[in-house]
């Protein structure tokens, strides 16, 4: 600090040291604190009703303590789990075309007056 | 990583817990009133009291989103203070700044005499006259008592920038005001 701002400083420190502007905190009015608890409780009233509050509430029944964001990513892991499993299980193409065959084979049928014309 | 005396009631109120908030309150509310009369030069406490009010309301809004270990809440207090009344001082008329000369603590002071009296309104007056933050400056660091490190978070500016904010603070000062130490 060069030699003119530590006179400054030392000037402004004996100046507010002469008690002109107390340090003392402002006491605060009941009537502020009764003012700011109010909004305190609107903001925790609405907040309580809120549909984002009733998501939260039921999340936290299934999982006590969780922030919000672990039981979504819990559910969105199960189901991008669910998917995978599912993409694996699905049958090949191969497979399909077996299927469809089978299912045209049965679908041609011999009529019974022909089936008995070969056993007379 | 420092310990924050209040991360834990700030977590409870952004849950609902009323008794936190009084708990909060009852700690952080006189200091807070305290800056913002001084900042908005006591010319109408209840100016500095819709400021403080604000605050705690942004507060509450945001208690919820609070991320421990990020900062202090009590640099985050002081920071949304000193924004209200950066607010409410930009708002003010250039010719409301006239009155502020005339407008003295009306209420007896039955221990002060009158040449402190005067001091004190002397002061009142050329930290009035100070530029915004170089008010903000000396108020943390002189009144608040705060080192310059917290005073510096709480503005948003590097330690040498409030060192120049205080220096130029304290030179306007003594410029105006050396006529009172030295009579």
């Amino acid at each position: 600090m060069t030699n003119e701002r530590k006179t400054d400083a030392e000037f402004v420190a004996r100046l507010l040291a002469k008690d002109a502007f107390p340090g003392q905190p402002a006491p605060a009015s009941g009537h502020l604190s009764d003012r700011i608890l109010a909004d305190f409780d609107r903001i925790a009233t609405r907040r309580r009703r809120g549909l984002f509050a009733v998501l939260r509430a039921g999340l936290q029944m299934a999982w006590p303590g969780a922030s919000l964001w672990q039981p979504g990513m819990a559910l969105a892991a199960s189901l991008a789990c669910g998917l995978i499993v599912g993409a694996m299980m699905a049958p090949s193409p191969a497979a399909d075309a077996s299927v469809v065959a089978t299912s045209q084979t049965a679908d041609t049928t011999i009529p019974v007056s022909d089936m008995l014309g070969d056993l007379s | 990583m420092h310990t924050d005396p209040d991360g834990e009631l700030i977590l409870r109120v952004g849950r609902g817990d009323r008794a936190a908030a009084q708990t909060l309150l009852a700690r952080h509310l006189p200091k807070m009133l305290g800056l913002a009369k001084r900042m908005l030069s006591e010319r109408d406490p209840a100016e500095a009291e819709d400021a403080v009010q604000e605050a705690f309301l942004r507060v509450w809004q945001h208690a919820a989103r609070w991320s421990p270990g990020k900062a202090k809440f009590e640099t985050w207090l002081y920071r949304i203070v000193l924004n209200q009344c950066y607010d409410r001082l930009r708002r003010r008329k250039t010719d409301d700044l006239d009155k502020a000369a005339e407008v003295i603590d009306d209420a007896p002071a039955p221990d002060r005499g009158l040449e402190t009296a005067e001091t004190a309104a002397a002061v009142q007056q050329a930290l009035a006259d100070l530029p915004e933050r170089q008010r903000a400056a000396l108020l943390l660091c002189h009144y608040e008592e705060m080192g310059n490190i917290q005073a510096a978070e709480i503005l948003g500016i590097s330690v040498e920038a409030l060192e120049s904010l205080l220096a130029r603070g304290r030179r306007a000062l003594r410029t105006k005001l050396k006529h009172l130490i030295e009579a």
